[in-house]
């Protein structure tokens, strides 16, 4: 299998490659993870927006929730991913004998957003094909793509977060907090039900969570967002990114240090 | 190798899946520079002829937010772009006198009428749905404005629906019953009112208490409009100084005297040519242009209505001609006329109907260009509607797309394109033979349980024409039948009918929803058989369509001996089997006097 770390000229891309599929490889035979991860965004989508509110807004339902539906999909992974496994990784030392090794620890990281990336992909994907198949949902191929970009781009900050998240949580603590973070900041950002349905001032609460930016620029490809500027929704994206790369950071300094 | 093959065939894998994804269908042939949804409500039309109200525009027209503008805000940096190449756009129409409930709006909307202005609903609707029309939001439904409770007398035209509301009998009232209205919602007050205190079964306010009302209603800065339905009430009304008259009267030819009155109070008429062509005993179908997208869109329900007429009312054979010669007078005398349909009355069908009602008043003697401008900005001018009916600068962004051009012809209103309401376009409009679900069971009920229930859980209940002032009456029972060898329960059905209403009726009902609104499609069935005895005659099975007034009738005879009656469904064709709110089983006209009869065991096969 590692016949090409052992060239003695050393092989970055191979390192990151071989990272990723293990990692990759890892989280997907660990079914307790896998079977969730995948299902639980498929599952509220068929209730939520296929069974029970496919004629609602003139029967833009199944298409505005495939929307929400995939930032809620494609977060879960990110913040589970890193909240969870670093947590745990760390406690049990692993983390440390991985920086150990004379691999870069970003390819750790690395390894680690692809993953999370390739299980977004997937649940986008069977999103899209149930949204399609059982929804109505036509869009045109630009929108397709653009959804299908926005998410799994999208899902950075929910790595950087999850990352943080992982570094400073105990690894008995993690999932329970995780999970806390994760459902209601999901509610709250309108990914379960349309944010327009929401009272005033649980809107305005809204602009708090990176989930409302991110599922804003993915509904604004099909005209669904609340109208306001994008490039807010952007720039406030960024910037919590931005700010839990900093957070994670100082973090993992200080980890290092202990 | 193998891992460069395993990455580009995933990759693959994703392109491949990305492109059979389904987008919207391209049976537009103008070319792919064409979006043929637009989401969102900022665009701009181009290549497109545009009627702003009063003039046909060529230059580009420009969608901010759902809004019409003059130029866009600097700070737009996309934006979409549709290409309305030998294309008509037209301000959304507006239905000047409808009355409105259940889902009523989004039927409207659906056939290009963005606005109903409404003139007698129940208060719990009107109240629900004066509330959407505030925000610039995606929305299937079509504006509201309303009258809410009508003024009328104690026994008056606007009683004999079967729901109570408040009348006024005299002018000392006039000020609290105003005020009540106010505090409802009202937009604007209607009145009822004829120069005889009673004519047919109806009584009317007096002149007085008219007076008193119009007072009223503009004291508050309200529209007072009323409803005549001859000369002489007509004369009366423009005296005491009604704004509007919200039908046109077909007794007699208006004189000079009314016409240069009217003129001088700048007062509009809302003719309802289409309640009077049914009213006149024609039908009202003949307008739909076959192969227009009206046509392709008008449910076989709405369709079959049209034909129906209120032969009820009499009127004289040619009520019809002095109705569009009043109307050609008015128009000639510079009258503001407004397009309205009074549906759904009988033969009349809202959204559908505007389209007649127009083709109607070009047949008066309007213009096209005047008949678009009496559903438009004839109405902005009358009624405090805010920027609607027009598409200036500041409009709202109601409008609809046509494919041929309405100045050549009206009946082009027909051919739409798409339709816009607050700058969201409208979709997913279903085509002709959207279907129900299929009713649940095969057996609608057989009373074995001892309740006056179906299977299905609806209620059984008495019905007769007491709801519209009638003096028929009917009560329902639970019973034993001896039909079969062993006793069995039945629904006993005792009566009598009435002479008052002139075609009166009274008997057993089921619906399948206390609001009329839930509708089973039977067209999987052969046929409907209930068992019946009772006393002999004719008797009648009402089938009721949903969003549809009167009732589909089936005769059959009760005898004293046990039979079951056997319909066949597609003996009836003009029936339209695929949406059934509910059933009746009635005694009528050939069976004045008392009537007893047992039903039992109704199924489906």
């Amino acid at each position: 299998m590692n016949t090409q770390i052992n060239k003695s000229n050393y092989d970055a891309k191979a390192v990151y490659w071989l990272e990723s599929r293990a990692e990759l490889l890892k989280t997907f035979r660990d079914m307790g993870f896998t079977i969730p991860s995948l299902i639980f965004p498929a599952m509220f989508y068929i209730f939520f927006g296929l069974v029970f509110n496919k004629s609602a807004m003139s029967g833009q339902m199944p298409s505005y929730l495939l929307a929400t539906y995939g930032v809620f999909g494609v977060i879960g992974p990110a913040l589970f991913s890193f909240g969870v496994g670093v947590a745990s990784e760390r406690q049990q030392g692993w983390l440390t004998l991985k920086q150990c090794t004379p691999m870069p620890i970003s390819a750790y990281f690395f390894a680690r957003v692809v993953t999370a990336q390739v299980f977004g992909l997937i649940i986008v994907f069977s999103l899209f094909i149930l949204g399609a198949v059982f929804g109505n949902v036509e869009l045109t191929r630009t929108q397709w793509i653009l959804t299908l970009l926005c998410l799994v781009i999208g899902s950075l900050p929910f790595c950087a977060m999850g990352l943080w998240l992982g570094l400073t949580l105990s690894a008995k603590a993690a999932p329970a907090t995780v999970n806390l973070i994760y459902l209601p900041m999901a509610f709250l950002s309108g990914l379960w039900i349309p944010i327009q349905l929401f009272p005033e001032f649980m809107q305005s609460l809204a602009w708090i969570f990176p989930a409302f930016h991110l599922s804003q620029l993915t509904l604004a490809i099909q005209g669904f967002h609340l109208k306001f500027d994008l490039i807010w929704h952007l720039s406030i994206l960024v910037l919590m990114t931005v700010v839990f790369f900093f957070l994670a950071f100082r973090a993992f300094k200080k980890m290092s240090i202990n | 190798m193998r891992t460069k093959i395993f990455i580009a065939s995933i990759f693959l894998l994703i392109v491949g899946t990305v492109f059979l994804l389904p987008t919207p269908g391209s049976t537009d042939t103008r070319g792919a520079a064409v979006e043929k949804q637009i989401s969102g409500n900022t665009f701009k039309i181009v290549n497109g002829t545009w009627f702003d109200g009063e003039r046909w525009q060529t230059s580009e027209l420009l969608i901010e937010n759902g809004r019409v503008v003059q130029a866009f805000s600097p700070n737009l940096k996309t934006i979409t772009t549709v290409d309305a190449e030998s294309q008509f756009i037209i301000p959304g129409l507006i239905d000047a006198h409808t009355h409105t409930w259940g889902d009523a709006l989004e039927q409207a909307l659906k056939f290009g009428v963005t606005t109903e202005l409404d003139m007698f609903t129940q208060q719990s609707f009107a109240e629900q749905a004066r509330s959407n029309r505030q925000k610039i939001i995606q929305t299937d439904i079509a504006d509201f404005f309303s009258a809410g409770t009508l003024a009328t007398s104690p026994d008056g035209h606007g009683t004999e629906y079967g729901f109570d509301i408040p009348t006024i009998d005299s002018p000392a009232n006039a000020a609290d019953f105003v005020q009540a209205r106010i505090t409802e919602g009202s937009d604007y007050i209607k009145i009822v009112f004829h120069h005889k205190q009673h004519y047919g079964t109806f009584s009317s306010i007096d002149r007085q208490t008219l007076k008193a009302l119009v007072t009223e209603a503009h004291r508050n800065d309200l529209l007072a409009v009323v409803h005549v339905s001859d000369l002489k009430s007509a004369q009366i009304a423009v005296e005491e100084g009604a704004n509007g008259l919200v039908h046109i009267f077909a007794d007699q030819i208006i004189d000079s005297d009314l016409l240069s009155l009217m003129k001088r109070k700048d007062v509009f008429v809302i003719p309802t040519l289409s309640v009077i062509v049914s009213m006149s005993g024609n039908n009202n179908r003949d307008f739909i242009q076959s192969g227009s997208y009206v046509d392709q869109h008008i449910p076989k329900a709405v369709r079959l209505s049209l034909d129906q007429n209120l032969e009820g009312v009499p009127m004289q054979n040619d009520a019809l001609a002095i109705a569009m010669t009043n109307v050609k007078k008015l128009h000639q005398a510079g009258i503001r006329i407004l397009a309205g349909t009074d549906a759904p009355n009988p033969g009349t069908a809202h959204g559908v109907s505007m389209h007649g009602e127009l083709s109607l008043l070009v047949k008066s003697g309007l213009s096209p260009v005047d008949a678009l401008k009496a559903a438009g900005i004839n109405v902005h001018r009358s009624f405090s509607i805010g920027e609607r009916g027009h598409l200036k600068p500041g409009a709202r962004a109601d409008l609809v797309v046509l494919d041929k051009d309405p100045r050549t012809s009206i009946v082009n209103t027909q051919a739409i394109s798409r339709i816009f309401k607050n700058g969201y376009q409208l979709l997913n409009i279903k085509k002709v033979g959207q279907a129900f679900d299929k009713y649940p069971s095969n057996k609608i009920a057989d009373f074995e349980q001892g309740e006056l229930l179906s299977f299905n859980d609806e209620g059984f209940y008495a019905t007769s024409d007491q709801m519209i002032n009638g003096n028929s009456n009917a009560e329902i029972s639970l019973s034993i039948t001896n039909c079969s060898e062993q006793k069995s329960n039945g629904v006993r059905v005792q009566g009598s009918i009435g002479r008052k209403f002139p075609f009166p009726w009274a008997g057993a009902m089921v619906s399948f929803s206390e609001d009329f609104n839930k509708a089973y499609s039977f067209i999987a069935f052969q046929r409907l058989k209930f068992e019946v005895v009772g006393n002999e005659g004719d008797y009648r099975l009402m089938i009721f369509n949903k969003g549809i007034q009167r009732p589909s009738e089936i005769a059959f005879r009760i005898t004293n001996k046990c039979q079951t009656v056997s319909l066949e469904l597609n003996e009836h064709a003009n029936i339209d089997w695929n949406n059934i709110v509910g059933f009746a089983w009635v005694a009528g006209k050939s069976t004045i006097g008392e009537f007893d009869f047992i039903l039992d065991n109704i199924e489906l096969e």
